[in-house]
């Protein structure tokens, strides 16, 4: 969405490409001061015309003095004109429902002038903003009603530039079929009139929508032949723009060399232009090909940049990306605390994003329930598509004419074309076929990585709440359990026979948040090591149960690397939880080994064993085997010796 | 610990607690001064200036924690008396206390006559464990079986499946391996434990180890 965002706000930009103009912004100022107020209406409508892509509160504000100054006056003219630019200003600021107050008076007075092409504009205007709030129905009715004004008026340009605002209504309401179709309107007309720079956009456009059914080999040709035209045009961001989607492309192809090549030449151009937010974006792109090529060292100069740039001008996509990336970097450099901490970056970041997405999202559905509301409009609505259906159907179907009578003298040709074209579509769906399995092996590994990011998240923040907790609640309550003891001293004797009490009371609150705290992240663990911590666990768990338990360690003498000593102590646990449970066993055996690179856990007890093929794995297992698979190990069971169970986790260690 | 008035030093960084602590302490009549540090770094400078006579540390501080410092102490100054003080009611930890030589272990919020009994029995030479944390002592850990003593010498084949159960091997990746069916490989594991006379894999993975069956 984002993409065809920028081709669109780009393609609408050009219209308006002006920049500042020092020169005519004090000429303006000075007619203020010479002309008569009467004319201010129009000279205020220009001053907010010159600040609106600059300084959107002085184009609001001018735009405020030009419909005060033309509501004194009353000059039909004046009033919509500045009422036009009001709306537009307040559009621009993100003030809709006050566009739209606006936009509809300029209509009211338009039509009474019977200003056809203001009205078509209005409109089209009123368009853009119903389909940024999610009124899709609305505003397709409203870009319709303003391509008919401008039909009449006979502006093509306005009229290719409604074929390229109803494109976007359709890519909203993901119809891409239909965007295809007017994105070709728009383009039969920018051939017509020659005008090189809305074709290049138009097949740009096209070439996001087939992105977007998924035709990738389309999409290139169209991003490729849009590329070509804004190379000849030397629009250089354009081109960047084409690179990039190019890159992407090629990834979901999984050819990440000519991703690469691409992002690359995008970052080239974008150079050129010094266009920063853009270099930081395709130097962030860059860098995840590079991640998956193996590339670390480009990878990590290129994040650099990216972030740098991102944090410097607050650009959260990018630092998400980024931060990502860096986790990603240090994952496989085996720096796993430093990738910790960018994955928690990314976590912190990444939410935000998707909270302020779900907001959007949510205003939007809301939006599009509220159209449901409206039968009416709906029927009408479908009445509109079934019209341009079946123009589309009807220009089929005399194409299909055309061919059916030179059909005959193709038959030969056909026939051996179709024996080609089965061994190649048998090719390519192989081909295919092989592209979707590692999509979806792809898919289901960044599933697990997700997991086991929460994972590692949860960790941090275990540590944290025990931490707080012991810092701070269980400190609190001995104070006051140091206090009331002092106090005990004391003579009275409704004093003296309440205190105890509540000592009692405090203590048993005072162990329960102790508890909580070693359950979270214990002291043993953190000063003493794996061994000690298994240990404590095994008492605290299994003597109030009366399960037997035997301990052995062999070649433990150093400290094991932390995120390893965590995640047996945390599956040690979790295996602990079950045997109590569900096992109904009486003795539990854990080994720990260290030898030949790998630790080995070993946990048995005599319970009564599980199925281990049941489909359903609980979520106990199945954070087992992310937890496993974080320190690159493996777990298994071992069910057949007799009674029990036995799981066996395996984790290599690299220096 | 000697006969006079005792001058104690007391680490904590959490300053009510090691107020309220001092409060308590002051008013034993064998204490005559106490002094609060908020670290155990701090602490371990003060003995330049004057040794006291009893140590109290808290054992999660920043700097140096309890635990360090008592390393500290006991290697520049052996023979000081040390109590430590702490929520923590884990074994480990207090064995980790009492073997780096610390010479009591007591729970922070502790009344003033528990403070008392515990003053006492070091200044005769004792060593002090708060109720909690007796409790948490009881019972030994068990101490591992380290000798091997075979019932009957193992086959060739048993020495491989042997090492492979070290590896953390299943009965069938062994089998796997092996070219055994998994049932076979039960077998001879079963044989295992009875020559090692041991009832689980990880006595048995154990036991061969540090018997040097396996390297």
């Amino acid at each position: 969405m984002r993409k065809i965002s920028v081709l669109l706000i780009l393609f609408t930009l050009w219209q308006n490409i002006w920049t500042q103009n020092k020169v005519v912004i004090d000429s303006l100022l000075h007619l203020i001061t010479t002309e008569k107020e009467i004319t201010h209406t129009i000279v205020y409508s220009e001053l907010a015309w010159e600040y609106i892509f600059y300084d959107i509160d002085k184009a609001y504000d001018y735009a405020k003095k030009s419909v005060e100054t033309a509501e004194k006056f009353t000059v039909e003219v004046d009033l919509s004109e500045a009422y036009n630019t009001m709306a537009s200003t307040a559009y621009r600021k993100g003030n809709y429902e006050e566009s739209i107050e606006y936009g509809e008076k300029a209509i009211k007075i338009r039509k009474k002038l019977n200003d056809i092409r203001g009205l078509g504009a209005s409109y089209s205007k009123l368009g853009i903003v119903y389909t940024d709030q999610g009124y899709l129905d609305k505003a397709l009715e409203i870009q319709l009603k303003a391509l008919d004004y401008f039909l009449q008026a006979n502006d093509v340009g306005a009229e290719a530039q409604t074929y390229n605002n109803i494109c976007q209504i359709y890519n909203y309401l993901n119809n891409f079929d239909m965007a295809i179709l007017y994105a070709d309107k728009c383009l039969k007309i920018y051939e017509e009139v020659d005008f090189p720079y809305g074709k290049a956009s138009a097949i740009g456009n096209k070439g996001i929508y087939f992105e977007k059914l998924n035709l990738l080999d389309s999409a290139l040709h169209y991003h490729d032949l849009s590329r070509e035209l804004f190379v000849q045009l030397g629009y250089n961001v354009e081109i960047a723009n084409c690179e990039n989607a190019l890159g992407i492309i090629y990834r979901k192809m999984g050819n990440n060399e000519k991703g690469l090549y691409h992002y690359k030449n995008a970052y080239d151009y974008a150079v050129l232009e010094n266009d920063m937010p853009s270099i930081c974006q395709y130097a962030a792109n860059m860098a995840a090909v590079q991640i998956d090529l193996g590339l670390l060292d480009e990878a990590f100069k290129n994040y650099t940049l990216a972030l740098n740039y991102a944090e410097e001008k607050d650009i959260q996509r990018v630092k998400r990306q980024s931060y990502d990336g860096f986790a990603n970097y240090y994952e496989k450099k085996g720096d796993f605390k430093q990738a910790l901490y960018y994955r928690k970056l990314y976590e912190t970041i990444h939410e935000e994003i998707a909270s302020e997405e779900t907001q959007k999202a949510m205003a939007k559905m809301d939006a599009l329930f509220q159209n449901t509301v409206n039968q009416q409009k709906l029927a009408e609505q479908a009445a509109l598509i079934a019209q341009e259906k079946a123009t589309a159907e009807k220009n089929r179907l005399e194409q299909e004419a055309r061919l059916s009578k030179t059909r005959l003298w193709l038959t030969l040709t056909i026939g051996i074309a179709l024996i080609l074209t089965i061994s190649l579509v048998a090719f390519y769906t192989r081909k295919r076929l092989q592209r979707e399995k590692l999509f979806a092996e792809n898919l289901a590994l960044e599933q697990e990585r997700g997991l086991q990011m929460t994972l590692a998240a949860q960790e941090e923040e275990r540590q944290r709440i025990a931490r707080d907790l012991h810092d701070g609640i269980v400190q609190d309550l001995s104070v006051i359990k140091i206090n009331i003891n002092q106090l005990i001293d004391q003579p009275d004797p409704e004093v003296k026979h309440q205190l105890p009490i509540l000592v009692e009371k405090l203590a048993a609150a005072s162990s329960e948040v102790r508890s909580i705290s070693h359950q979270m992240m214990p002291m043993a663990l953190r000063e003493l090591g794996l061994s000690a911590a298994l240990q404590d666990a095994l008492e605290k768990v299994l003597k109030p149960h009366q399960i037997a338990y035997d301990f052995d360690e062999i070649g433990l003498d150093e400290r094991l690397p932390q995120v390893i000593e965590i995640s047996l102590y945390r599956i040690a646990q979790e295996l602990l939880n079950n045997v109590v449970k569900h096992s109904q066993a009486n003795k539990v055996q854990l080994t720990l080994t260290k030898r030949n690179g790998f630790v080995t856990l070993i946990f048995e007890d005599n319970g009564k064993g599980f199925k281990q093929d049941s489909p359903n794995k609980g979520v106990g297992m199945t954070s087992l085997s992310s937890r496993v698979k974080m320190v690159n190990g493996e777990i298994k069971f071992d069910s057949e010796h007799g009674e029990g169970t036995t799981a066996i986790v395996r984790i290599p260690l690299h220096d | 610990m000697t006969n006079q008035p005792l001058l104690i030093y007391l680490a904590d960084d959490h300053r009510l607690i090691g107020e309220g602590i001092a409060a308590m302490l002051s008013n034993i009549e064998t204490v005559e001064r106490v002094e609060i540090f908020p670290n155990g770094k701090l602490l371990f400078k003060e003995f330049n200036k004057q040794r006291p006579d009893l140590v109290i540390l808290d054992i999660e501080m920043p700097e140096w924690d309890g635990l360090t410092t008592l390393r500290e102490i006991k290697k520049a100054y052996p023979d000081t008396c040390v109590l430590m003080l702490s929520m923590l009611e884990e074994r480990s930890i207090i064995e980790e206390c009492l073997s780096l030589g610390a010479k009591g272990y007591m729970h922070k919020d502790s009344k003033k006559d528990e403070f008392q009994l515990a003053l006492e029995t070091l200044r005769q030479g004792g060593q002090f464990l708060s109720i909690e944390a007796q409790k948490v002592m009881e019972g030994k850990r068990m101490a591992s079986t380290a000798q091997v003593e075979l019932t009957e010498p193992l086959t060739q084949r048993e020495l491989e499946i042997l090492k492979l159960i070290c590896d953390g091997c299943t009965s069938k990746e062994i089998g796997e391996q092996l070219f055994l069916s998994p049932r076979t490989v039960e077998t001879h594991k079963t044989h295992l434990m009875q020559k090692f006379n041991v009832h689980s894999t990880g006595k048995l993975i154990s036991l061969a180890i540090k018997g040097k069956l396996v390297k």
